[in-house]
């Protein structure tokens, strides 16, 4: 009898998905524990509320996703993350002021945050190894997402600015960004 | 499927003897009769990429055409994108059929409705066999079955 290598399935969905969010969680807070907690005394419990409901959602609507789009037949949409940078934009917008762009500031935290959200990203890789080839572009997209969220939450803690403008392209952007070079990098990497 | 997993052979040999007529049964109407056969041995080798994505418990067939699914979508894109490049030096429109048989028939409806129709009358599917093969819910498929009936009723009785 013919045989060839044997496989071990994938563990159970709620498994993946528990480990990846929790890694990102431990990332992003280990982040703001290096840079020190600073963020503005502007916000007060409904801003932090809606920002945590926001967080939330990101967290477990895209490891949810990545981690059912591991195998062909998982089933999973993206409008959880999408909601979830709405509201966490309505709630930046709740507890800032109206400022200038400074694209220097602006800059300096998209910097930071994307070191956090690369950390995140090789970690993911890491817990997303054994994804279907045909579903790696589907996963690294959900993948680039969530390391921007970690980013995000890192340096939102952190960032003592408390104004709109710069919060949406230094911190806000992160998720977006992210997923454009998950997205992107799979087409290069998995063409 | 977990014979196959475990590394035997014999069970991929057997998998392939059973399902393959059906992918050839999901694949035709929507592709051309030459690329079939390439499709689905593509559809095996996505397979054995994947073999590892398949959970115990999970419902096999299904599993196996949403890969199909997924080689199917690939190959219209492609073959989409060469007849844009392609139409500029050959433009030939076929002349109408007067006759219609059951494939040329199927390939009168959209994609989503002949995928539904073929999993559910050709291959005996349940509902939710069908709602879980091509990700929608079991209200979707009753509509999109539906929507087909009353598109080959209209088809079949304008050309009486």
């Amino acid at each position: 009898m013919s045989t060839f290598a044997p496989v071990k399935p994938l563990r159970p969905v709620w498994q993946i998905a528990s480990v990846a969010g929790a890694g990102a969680l431990l990332i992003a807070l280990t982040g703001t524990a290096m840079l020190g907690h600073e963020a503005p005394g502007t916000f007060d419990w409904r801003t932090w509320g809606l920002l945590g409901i926001s967080f939330a959602m990101a967290f477990s609507g895209s490891t949810w996703a990545a981690a059912q789009w591991m195998s062909p037949s998982g089933r999973a949409s993206f409008w959880r993350p999408g909601l979830a940078l709405v509201l966490a934009v309505c709630g930046l917008a709740m507890g800032s002021q109206l400022d200038m762009f400074v694209a220097s500031s602006a800059g300096l935290c998209l910097s930071i945050g994307s070191m956090f959200s690369l950390a995140t990203g090789v970690f993911l890789l890491v817990v997303f190894r054994r994804t279907a080839p045909i579903m790696r572009q589907r996963v690294s997209t959900a993948v680039g997402v969530l390391s921007g969220f970690a980013g995000f939450l890192a340096i939102q803690l952190h960032c003592p600015i408390n104004g709109f403008w710069h919060m949406i392209t230094g911190h806000a952007l992160l998720p977006i960004l992210w997923g454009f070079i998950g997205y992107f990098v799979s087409r290069l990497a998995f063409r | 499927m977990q014979r196959y997993q475990a590394g035997e052979a014999d069970a991929l040999e057997a998998l392939v003897k059973e399902v393959s007529p059906r992918l050839k049964a999901i694949f035709r109407g929507g592709s051309p009769e030459s690329e079939i056969e390439e499709l689905v041995q593509e559809t095996w080798f996505q397979v054995h990429r994947s073999r590892h994505t398949w959970r115990p418990g999970e419902m096999l067939l299904p599993w196996i055409y949403s890969i199909a699914r997924h080689i199917r979508s690939r190959s219209y894109r492609k073959r989409t994108r060469r007849a844009e490049v392609e139409l500029d030096e050959k433009i030939s429109i076929p002349a109408p059929e007067l006759s219609y048989g059951f494939e040329q028939l199927l390939s009168e409806l959209p994609e989503s409705q002949r995928e539904v129709l073929i999993l559910m009358k050709v291959e005996g599917r349940s509902l939710e066999e069908v709602a879980a093969a091509t990700g929608s819910s079991v209200g979707s498929v009753k509509q999109k079955v539906h929507r087909a009936y009353e598109k080959l009723r209209r088809i079949i009785g304008g050309n009486e």
